[in-house]
């Protein structure tokens, strides 16, 4: 009997035996586990993009009438200026984000490095960087080089680290001719050379996951040594300054210059060339004939909380796109006796602007609105002379307090280099926000991605004098890590700068 | 002394000649079946083992979201093999297979002989990985020196070049356009691996080339990988091999790693079409469990009958203690009784499994099942020893433990041991019951396979395998003009087989549900053909024409830059349409792009180890692969001539590859008619050994009680009151093994039926049936025992007395 047993044992033992070792063996459970739950986070990301992009909607009729009233049940919200200019309080970090992290861009050697005039672009998976008529690159959102969307490198611009265009290169440019617009992650901009015409809109899906060939391999794009499909040709005119609102609609600024020969400061396309709407300029330029002028205020077209909103250059409203036709104002800047009227005296130098305030920026990020804006017009000249003053405006959109950063105060003016010879433009004071998350630098924000994050740039040379300032707090948060990043990174280097 | 205690065994087992051939049979017949059972496990853990680096050779399988749950897949993505072995210096070698999903033909330059097979592609690390490949010409060097060279399975050289060599020679393929390859090598695929081609290409080749660097995961693309000798894996390396596909995808992907051996019993996932010859471990535990049962029946038969025998042996016990032998040499003794026996039993065995085994391999559908090799001597050894040495130590025990004293006074030997020898008689019984009740469920559930109603035409459909072919209106138009040809249309592949599932929303369905369908492809005569009924709307009615069409005006739409919303006529079956919640589905569209046109009622798409889910058909020419062809019953032979016929002269003279469409049915559920066809036959067998247990058990209790029944009728006793006395003796036990085999049967078969979404009931008349066999062999084994001893003259039986 005990030989029957054994026998019994050495059959089980045999055939438990059968499955080989495994040396590399994982735990389908917790495998699964961390499968799940990535899936839930980019279901989540997925969903949050989704409301970030809000999907306005847009009828089929074309050319409709435009309806600009504002909605008495939700009247728009006065941004009294000079009522605010009473109260001047610190600003800081603390009050945009809990914390910071830093994205170091490595940049493969063969592409345009980052020396000066980076755009960066922060996408739900992807930063993407645009070097003025150098290139479009992408990266993953932990920095690793995935691709490069467009070569615009021409002769004579090749790794030039000048601004300067030779005419010749003028001339051969075939590249972005503005800056890349974003919806979630797929690329918007316009391509072509400097005299076309009809340059196109071009839309890259850099969605994750999809990733087109090396532009040396791509036959279709060979010549265009540019990644995306052509979605549609856009009038020379709107080729810089486009807003997608979604995938087959966007919004093509005109001119201000141009605006009363089209009676449009603006108008909604579709990518079919239709036109859905467009908005009358109200306060046109006209009988201008000075041979010299200031620089037309940008004006400026957001999206915050998945809505777009806009505001017209020298216009004290910002209106937010309902429907393809409704634009209701949600926000008046109230300048009070310090503002003028309109574009025609803000262009026209003859026209006294020492006591006047004009608008810089409107940035409205999830909870706040920052304007900034200054008394007189920016210039070297009006900096020379001490007449321009910055002033920063702080709206909270929670509570309803407006107050100021700081109001009157000395504009920054850079130093001459070789590289810059020429007269600096001024610009924001600096260190007028406080960093007091970590040891980084702090700067106002101005860019912020759709989900609400705000993220900035900084070159590795920057990063590199404040580790060595005296100011640096070795011990502060992320100290380490920034060491570590200026240890690490060299001159074709950027950092990405995210307050979560 | 061992070969005096082998003259005394030799000379005790001709003694008793009935019981010593009672012994044999059964141990033959133990033994042969077990030795079969024991080939075909063999076999089955055999596989891939003849590479010489399989113990470091793993497939690497993807775990991912789809539809809602975490799935296990062994798809695999191009670039995944030459990034691990880049990434991971502990890889050696990674290589992947890229099946074509479809045949092409191929021929020798100056023959118009085509033959369709199919390739994949490869890395140039294939032979690194996979060295046990035997090459019949060429080598691993030859094999891929150009581009345009390719290897040949030893089949396929056969077919195209006959006896020739093949190496150097060129072959064309002309399928979308010609290229011709040139032969680098011919290897010769084993049986016992999962890996099939016709021939590989490898990925030196233009044409694959531009398929590379795709990240999207592919039903026909599985990598493998070998590590390095003597390496040292820890945890946070396989962490981090499986989580490589997060680094050049964002995907929630995650990947595992299963050892080369264990694919072929281990694959608990949807192997595919790229994976041939996918058993599972668990019909080894059956079978294994099964041999067990046969060798455990035959040694209780023989210790059952020598331990009701010791009354025989007793004296002979006592007068070797009082002569001064030792318990050891008393234990071999006995021992080596049973060990001849068993000697001889094997030798006969083999002799019966030799003749048995063409039978065998037939029923479990392998080759070459027997080669005489280390392992099965050393088995066949072990297994005589076991049984020899377990069949004769407990009635050593027992016969051993008794006093001379107590022998010579007369006491009884087997008084205190019969509950013992009746306790075997119970098991041998209650086995074999339980697997006959086991094998009727089997049937039962065949039986409910094959009679299924599934919605479709089974039988009288020839599926031909045709690959991607545009032109095919004239093929069926030709066909249709036989008489005996009553249908024919066009479809992906043969329902069943192959598995394509897509996520489908419309408007009114939450905007984040999508409903998970499969998606079939087959054309506007697929309904006609196959039977299926249409409950609301029509079926596709657009032919290949209105496809192209749509397509063109979608396309020149889009170079206006215009907007133009497809639409793609598709058909739902009820189930989908149970999940739209709408009360008419007909012109809703789904994804945008398809219209549903009609509902059908549901049919089993997949085999019935899964319900019917939702599907959703619509008429697509580029993914049609197959031609079903609805024929008579009537002069087949003469219908298949015809239709091969027709398929050369539309395919420029290619080799027409075709089945039956029941053929295939049934040969999803292989591993159940294999299980059923080996337990039916193992099921007799097992009834014979019970028999054979019993039939010496009553032959000597009918012997003890010759005076008792002399006794008895003198008495007066009838005839019959005897017979039944002597059998109630034994058929009590048969029922108490009843009692116990029921419940267990019911278990097993309950835990069975669980791999089938469509269920047999166990009725109670497979219990009372197999019960009833079981009586009735009993009785009609014991009466004949019985009867001899009831009938024979009171005179002679007191005589001796």
């Amino acid at each position: 009997m005990r030989g029957l047993i054994y026998l019994i044992i050495a059959m089980v033992l045999a055939l438990t035996g059968c499955k080989s070792r495994n040396k590399l063996n994982t735990n389908e459970k917790e495998l699964s586990a961390e499968v799940a739950k990535k899936e839930a986070e980019i279901a989540a990301q997925k969903a949050k993009e989704e409301a970030a992009i809000k999907r306005i909607p847009i009828s089929n009729q074309l050319k409709q009438k435009e309806n600009r009233t504002m909605e008495t049940s939700e009247p728009p919200v006065v941004l009294d200026i000079m009522e605010a200019r009473k109260r001047v309080k610190p600003f800081s970090y603390s009050m945009l984000a809990n914390k910071i992290e830093y994205v170091l861009l490595r940049h493969p050697s063969d592409s345009a490095y980052f020396k000066r005039g980076v755009g960066i672009t922060v996408t739900p998976n992807n930063i993407i960087t645009q070097v003025m008529y150098r290139e479009v690159a992408r990266f993953n959102r932990d920095g690793s080089f995935v691709e490069t969307i467009c070569d615009n490198r021409t002769e004579g611009l090749t790794n030039s680290n000048s601004m300067r265009i030779s005419r010749e290169s003028f001339k051969k440019y075939k590249g972005t001719l503005g800056d890349v617009v974003t919806l979630g992650d797929k690329l918007f901009f316009s391509y072509g050379g400097f005299y076309d015409k009809r340059p196109e809109l071009i839309c890259y899906d850099a969605s994750p996951g999809n990733k087109t060939l090396d532009l040396n391999e791509n036959v279709e794009n060979k010549k265009k040594r540019v990644k995306g499909d052509v979605i549609c040709q856009i009038d020379k005119s709107h080729r810089r300054k486009l807003f997608m609102l979604d995938e087959k609609h966007f919004l093509a600024e005109t001119s201000k210059m141009k605006s009363s020969e089209t009676g449009h400061f603006m108008v909604m396309y579709s990518t079919n060339g239709d036109t859905v709407c467009a908005l009358k300029d109200h306060d046109p330029i006209v009988n201008f004939t000075g041979s010299v002028m200031r620089n037309p205020d940008g004006g400026s077209k957001y999206r915050s909380n998945g809505r777009v909103y806009f505001r017209q250059s020298y216009n004290d409203t910002i209106f937010e796109v309902k429907s393809s036709n409704r634009f209701v104002p949600r926000y008046v800047v109230d300048y009070g006796e310090k503002g003028f009227n309109g574009a025609n005296d803000g262009i026209n130098p003859s026209v006294g602007l020492k006591d006047k305030f004009v608008p810089r920026t409107f940035i409205e990020t999830n909870r706040f609105i920052f304007i900034t804006y200054t008394q007189d017009y920016c210039c070297p000249a009006t900096a020379r002379s001490g007449s321009l003053k910055y002033n920063k405006f702080v709206y909270n959109k929670e509570t309803g307090e407006s107050f100021h950063v700081y109001i009157d105060a000395e504009p920054y003016v850079a130093k001459k280099t070789k590289d810059m010879p020429m007269a600096p433009w001024p610009s924001e004071p600096r260190n007028t926000i406080q960093n007091d998350l970590d040891a980084g630098l702090a700067f106002w924000p101005r860019k912020l991605a759709d989900d609400g994050t705000i993220y900035f740039g900084i070159s590795i040379k920057q990063l590199k004098e404040h580790v060595k300032s005296k100011q640096f707090d070795k011990a502060g948060a992320n100290a380490e890590l920034l060491m570590k990043i200026v240890e690490k990174g060299t001159e074709r280097d950027y950092v990405v700068m995210l307050l979560k | 002394m061992w070969r005096q205690n082998i003259r005394i065994a030799l000379r005790n087992n001709q003694k008793k000649p009935i019981y010593t051939i009672i012994s044999i049979l059964g141990f033959t017949v133990g033994i042969a079946a077990s030795l079969l059972i024991y080939l075909w496990v063999f076999d089955e853990l055999q596989f891939e083992k003849f590479h010489p680096d399989h113990d470091r050779t793993y497939r690497v399988l993807t775990l991912k979201q789809e539809g809602g749950q975490i799935v296990k897949t062994g798809n695999s993505f191009r670039p995944l093999a030459h990034v691990m072995k880049r990434d991971f210096p502990q890889i050696e070698n990674a290589t992947y297979l890229s099946h074509a999903s479809e045949s092409s033909p191929l021929q020798l330059e100056w023959s118009d002989k085509k033959v369709a097979a199919r390739y994949a592609w490869t890395n140039l690390d294939f032979f690194k990985v996979f060295g046990g490949f035997e090459f019949v010409e060429g080598n691993a060097k030859s094999a891929f020196t150009k581009a345009d060279d390719i290897v040949l399975s030893q089949e396929l050289a056969h077919k195209l070049f006959g006896n020739e060599s093949a190496l150097g020679k060129s072959v064309v393929v002309d399928k979308y356009y010609k290229r011709i390859y040139t032969v680098g090598a011919v290897v010769k695929l084993p049986r016992q691996t999962h890996i099939h081609f016709d021939y590989l290409v490898s990925e030196k080749n233009r044409v694959v080339q531009q398929y590379m660097t795709s990240w999207h995961d592919s039903y026909w693309v599985r990598t493998y990988i070998k590590l390095k000798k003597d390496i040292v894996v820890s945890g946070e390396l396989v962490n981090q091999m499986a989580g490589v596909l997060g680094k050049y995808q964002k995907r929630s992907d995650k990947l595992m790693f299963q050892p080369l051996d264990d694919i072929h019993l281990y694959s608990d996932y949807e192997t595919g079409m790229a994976d041939k010859r996918i058993g599972n471990i668990k019909y080894v535990w059956i079978f294994g469990g099964l041999a067990l049962l046969i060798i455990l029946m035959v040694t209780f038969n023989f210790v059952s009958l020598t331990v009701a025998r010791a009354s025989e042996r007793t004296k002979e016990v006592g007068i070797r203690k009082v002569a001064g032998s030792g318990k050891r040499q008393l234990y071999l003794q006995f021992v080596l009784e049973a060990l001849v026996q068993t000697v001889i039993a094997t030798l006969l065995a083999l002799l019966l499994m030799r003749l048995m085994l063409p039978w065998f391999e037939q029923l479990t559908q392998k080759t070459e099942l027997l080669s005489f090799s280390t392992e099965l001597v050393g088995s066949l050894l072990l297994i005589t020893l076991f049984i020899g040495v377990g069949a004769g130590i407990y009635p050593a025990f027992y016969l051993t433990a008794h006093s001379p004293v107590m022998i010579f006074k007369g006491g009884s030997a087997t008084g205190s041991k019969a509950g013992f020898t009746k306790g075997l008689v119970v098991v041998q019984f209650s086995i074999a019951m339980v697997l006959i009740m086991f094998t009727g469920i089997i049937y039962k559930q065949l039986n409910l396979i094959q009679n299924h109603d599934i919605g479709l035409q089974k039988k009288d459909m020839v599926v031909v395998e045709t690959g991607l072919w545009y032109s095919i209106g004239a093929f069926k138009q030709e066909l249709k003009q036989h008489p005996n040809i009553l249908s024919v249309s066009a479809s992906t592949s043969a329902p069943i087989r192959g598995k394509n599932e897509m996520g489908f929303s419309w408007n009114g369905a939450n905007a984040t549900d999508t409903l998970r369908s499969d998606l079939y492809w087959g054309d506007e005569h697929f309904a006609d053909t196959y039977g299926l009924k249409v409950s609301k709307g029509t079926f596709l009615k657009s032919d290949y024409r209105a496809y192209w069409q749509e397509q063109k005006k979608a396309n020149d739409a889009h170079k206006k830059k215009e907007k133009y919303a497809m639409s793609i006529p598709v058909v739902v079956n009820e189930a989908f349409a149970q999940h739209m919640n709408v009360d008419n589905p007909i012109g809703m569209r789904l994804n945008h792009s398809y219209v549903v046109v009609g509902v059908v009622e549901d049919f089993n798409l997949h085999s019935l180890h899964s319900k019917v889910g939702p599907v959703v058909m619509t008429n697509d020419p580029q993914c049609m692969g197959v031609v079903n062809i609805h024929i008579r019953e009537e002069n087949r032979a003469e219908t298949l001539a015809f239709i091969n016929a027709v398929y050369k002269k539309h395919r420029g003279g290619r080799e027409m590859k075709y089945h039956f469409f029941d053929d295939e049915l049934k040969q999803n559920y292989f591993a159940e008619f294999q299980l059923g066809g080996v337990l039916i036959r193992f099921s007799l067998l097992a009834v014979c050994i019970a028999i054979l247990g019993i039939l010496g058990l009553a032959a000597f209790a009918s012997e003890r009680r010759v005076k008792e029944i002399g006794v008895r009728k003198v008495n007066g006793a009838k005839d019959i009151e005897v017979l039944a006395m002597l059998n109630m003796d034994f058929l009590k036990w048969v029922v108490v093994a009843f009692v116990i085999a029921a419940p267990l049967a019911w278990y097993i078969a309950d835990g069975w039926l669980q791999n089938f979404s469509y269920k047999t009931e166990i009725s109670w008349w497979i219990f009372a049936i197999s019960g009833l066999i079981a009586l009735v062999t009993a009785l009609l084994t014991i009466s004949f025992q019985s009867y001899k001893a009831a009938t024979r003259n009171p005179v002679d039986a007191l005589r001796y007395e």
